[in-house]
């Protein structure tokens, strides 16, 4: 049985609470298990400062013991206070000596991390993986990469904002596609498919690597079939493909990971969800947590995720 | 290792068109340490001496596959030290340098131990592994620290432990007084209309500002807790400049190899290069041209890639040798003189540019220049017309060991003029032993220029295209109403075709 766990954090918008839930649930962790934890980031992350907005972030303190992975540039400051464990061009892996509060710069590519993970795992075999992760980066849904989730969804008063919550929401309650349909996605997609066609009998009408908005042939095909079929999509949902299935009633649409509804609905109002929609990879959500700015938005909650409001002290919301 | 060709070097049509970068593609190995390596025109000296090197390194590992795929299979583990070089000479080198630098040493003796039997170079690995061993242990993945400085960490990690246990006591205390659950440092947002409101405000470890639709509730720590924090900092800044200190040390320690260290990196990676360059032209059947003082050139088996992937099994290499002057090919239409030339100019560039070649054999002059003009329709950006084009190509400087491939030469204007263009200038480079020119011409009047090599495309064999005896000349005009022959194979009106049938009749 594999012991090393990979979870990664997700928000809905930028400021939305991600690394305050991180920081909260590696206190968690601590305080119930001995188990080794490693945390990292994608692209950067634990800036003592917004470069956006400019204001104070919130810190991950590393734990004399545990272990992060971050840029090699990130460490300049804190010679004598880590030991290496292993270097990946410009990333390094290491242990604090100390507690210690370094910026993580982590992977920014699938390739990277897998490598980076393959490597922890020998190092740590029981190791709890922590990434401090981020919607548009699709491949964090991968099997491969995250065991599990955490996601920090902001209720602010801006509708798009809201649009984007509210399609997070939705992407997590999608059902998993069943079994049959599954079997025959993962037998025929490769790294590089973007969409497949299957017949009712589960034969593969048509297999690309085109991004489906480009895909020409993808949208006459989908046109021209008159019998049920499904649709496998592994790439953004874009408002064309939305528009087109949408005319459709015959046709069981797969994605393979809930980011891609999520792009989708970002690039434009939130319109009526099909209600054919189905995910390859479930979401294994473990929590989802709030921080609402707005108290009178209102919102469906999918009842299976546990949500907690680390912000909010009030009889009307849920609390930790 | 990714190869590239220096910007400019050839024209993007012929890059794309002959394939460079799918050859240039077979080059591709896993070495970080030359990741990617920008290729530029060698002068003749540095031409002949790498190619010598790599016929040494070739002769080396004939009978040695193993040991050079075992030198390469280690020379992946090896870093770019770029980055840690910089530091080096400013000496700026942190804990992460440090084991980079420790990381390298350590794969570079294993690959100086496999190297041992055929290679030697003087270098201060063992110097710089022992200095690092002093500062960073065996390992050298963590820096080696003075008991002071393991006080001050042991200190410091007990106050932190202090620090928690008092905000998990304030934690509580703020529970105990107000029901509040605050995880420190996170604020808290609590509703306008809360009944805790009252006891919230009177607690003295808790700040309440107005937000816009709640209060906010902060932290209001007590002096001790920010005494700690403060006391804290202080020994973390007292650590930093223990550290501070011991790097710039170990720095100086190691500055005195700075010069033989960044001699040898550099060597390392040129022998990397040479090591890698050996291992595709072993694996890829490729050869290593060899020179000689005199102008001549003879190809055994030269292939043009691109064209070999798309004939497949009708694919024939090229064949032919000649001397400094003018050489001219002559054949009928389709019958691959513009091949030939391809596949000149393709194996010439890869010299060039320090690259073993598709061939069997390769012997020649290393070319100091090496120019190519295919005919054109002129270009309206430097508005010149085909023959402006052609005529323009000659102004350039020709030094001698210069290769010049024309193709077509002068049939950028009228037939008249382009017969007497062609012979003025094959006059001119007939004169020139130091320089290889090498054209193709429909021209027949072209054959009756002396002191010019004479080849002839066959039909049978189109890649070996043979020297033409000067007492057999005419032979070349034999192929002069294959055109007419070669059209009569397309679909053209039945009554063009009818009109050339009776030509060739009574001809």
């Amino acid at each position: 049985m594999d012991n090393f766990v990979t979870t990664s954090f997700i928000g809905s918008d930028k400021n939305a609470g991600k690394t305050t839930v991180l920081s909260f649930v590696y206190n968690q962790i601590k305080q119930h298990s001995s188990a080794p934890v490693i945390i990292t980031s994608i692209g950067i992350n634990s800036e003592k400062v917004d470069s956006l907005e400019g204001h104070q972030k919130p810190i991950i303190t590393i734990k004399k013991g545990d272990s992060f992975v971050t840029s090699v540039h990130q460490l300049k400051d804190l010679s004598g206070r880590y030991e290496i464990l292993d270097t990946f061009s410009t990333y390094v892996s290491a242990r604090a000596l100390v507690d210690i509060r370094p910026v993580l710069e982590g992977p920014n590519t699938k390739k990277e991390l897998i490598a980076i993970k393959q490597s922890l795992k020998k190092i740590i075999p029981r190791g709890t993986l922590l990434i401090d992760g981020s919607i548009d980066r699709q491949f964090l849904a991968d099997p491969i990469v995250s065991d599990q989730f955490y996601f920090s969804l902001l209720i602010s008063e801006r509708q798009q904002q809201l649009n984007k919550a509210q399609s997070m929401i939705y992407s997590l309650s999608l059902p998993t596609t069943e079994n049959k349909i599954k079997n025959v996605i993962e037998n025929h997609k490769n790294d590089f498919t973007k969409s497949m066609i299957i017949s009712s009998s589960n034969k593969i009408i048509y297999h690309s690597l085109k991004i489906p908005f480009l895909d020409d042939h993808l949208k006459d095909l989908i046109n021209k079939q008159s019998k049920p079929h499904t649709l496998y999509l592994n790439a953004a949902f874009s408002k064309s493909v939305d528009y087109l299935l949408k005319q459709k009633n015959n046709v069981n649409i797969v994605l393979d990971n809930f980011t891609l509804y999520q792009l989708a609905q970002t690039q434009s109002s939130v319109g009526q969800p099909l209600n054919n929609l189905s995910l390859l990879n479930p979401v294994k959500a473990r929590a989802l947590f709030i921080k609402q700015v707005n108290s009178s938005a209102s919102f469906k909650i999918p009842l299976p995720i546990k949500t907690y409001n680390l912000y909010r002290e009030d009889v009307r919301e849920i609390r930790i | 290792m990714k190869l590239e060709f220096e910007q400019n070097i050839i024209p993007t049509h012929l890059f794309d068109e002959l394939g460079f970068e799918e050859f240039l593609a077979n080059f591709d190995i896993p070495l970080p340490i030359i990741s990617k390596v920008i290729l530029k025109p060698l002068s003749c000296t540095q031409g002949e001496s790498h190619f010598s090197e790599l016929t040494k390194l070739r002769k080396q590992f004939k009978d040695n596959l193993h040991s050079l795929e075992n030198i390469i299979n280690l020379s992946s583990r090896l870093n770019s030290l770029d980055e840690v070089c910089t530091a080096y000479n400013n000496q700026s080198l942190d804990q992460v340098h440090l084991y980079t630098l420790a990381q390298f040493i350590k794969i570079d003796l294993e690959i100086q131990a496999e190297e041992k039997k055929f290679f030697q170079a003087h270098n201060p690995c063992l110097q710089i592994q022992t200095v690092l061993g002093q500062y960073m242990g065996a390992n050298f993945n963590k820096l080696l620290l003075s008991q002071k400085e393991t006080n001050i960490q042991e200190v410091t990690t007990n106050l932190e432990q202090d620090l928690l246990k008092e905000i998990k006591k304030i934690e509580n205390e703020i529970n105990k007084q107000t029901t509040l659950s605050m995880i420190y440092p996170y604020p808290k947002e609590i509703s306008k209309q809360s009944s805790l409101f009252p006891s919230i405000k009177t607690c003295k470890l808790l700040q309440v500002k107005e937000d816009l639709d709640c209060f906010l509730v902060t932290y209001n720590l007590p002096a001790a807790m920010e005494e700690l924090v403060k006391k804290i900092e202080g020994y973390q800044t007292e650590f930093n400049k223990l550290i501070d200190l011991k790097l710039t040390e170990c720095n100086k320690h190691l500055h005195e190899y700075l010069l033989d260290f960044k001699k040898y990196y550099d060597l390392r990676k040129k022998r990397t290069y040479n090591y890698a360059l050996v291992t595709c032209l072993l694996k890829n059947k490729l050869v290593i041209p060899s020179f000689d003082n005199v102008m001549d050139f003879k190809i055994c088996e030269g292939e043009l890639p691109q064209l070999k992937k798309k004939a497949k099994k009708h694919y024939a290499p090229l064949t032919i040798s000649f001397k400094g002057g003018s050489n001219i090919l002559f054949g009928s239409n389709m019958s691959g003189k513009t091949t030939i030339l391809k596949t000149l100019y393709f194996h010439l560039t890869l010299i060039k540019m320090g690259l073993p070649v598709p061939a069997k054999k390769l012997n020649l002059k290393f070319p100091k220049h090496v120019g190519f003009h295919l005919m054109s329709s002129g270009d309206i950006r430097t508005n010149l017309s085909s023959l402006g084009d052609e005529l323009n190509f000659f102004t350039q400087a020709i030094p001698s060991s210069s290769y010049i491939l024309i193709d077509e030469l002068f049939h950028s204007t009228n037939p008249v003029a382009g017969v007497e263009l062609s012979k003025i200038f094959i006059k001119e480079f007939s004169k020139k032993p130091e320089v290889i020119f090498f054209c193709n011409t429909h021209y027949p009047e072209i054959i009756s220029q002396k002191n010019s090599a004479i080849f002839k495309t066959s039909d049978s064999t189109p890649y070996i295209p043979e020297l033409v005896a000067s007492d057999n000349l005419e032979v070349v005009l034999k192929d002069n109403y294959k055109p007419l022959e070669l059209a009569l194979s397309f679909a053209i009106p039945e009554s063009i075709k009818k009109e050339i049938k009776k030509y060739l009749e009574n001809k």
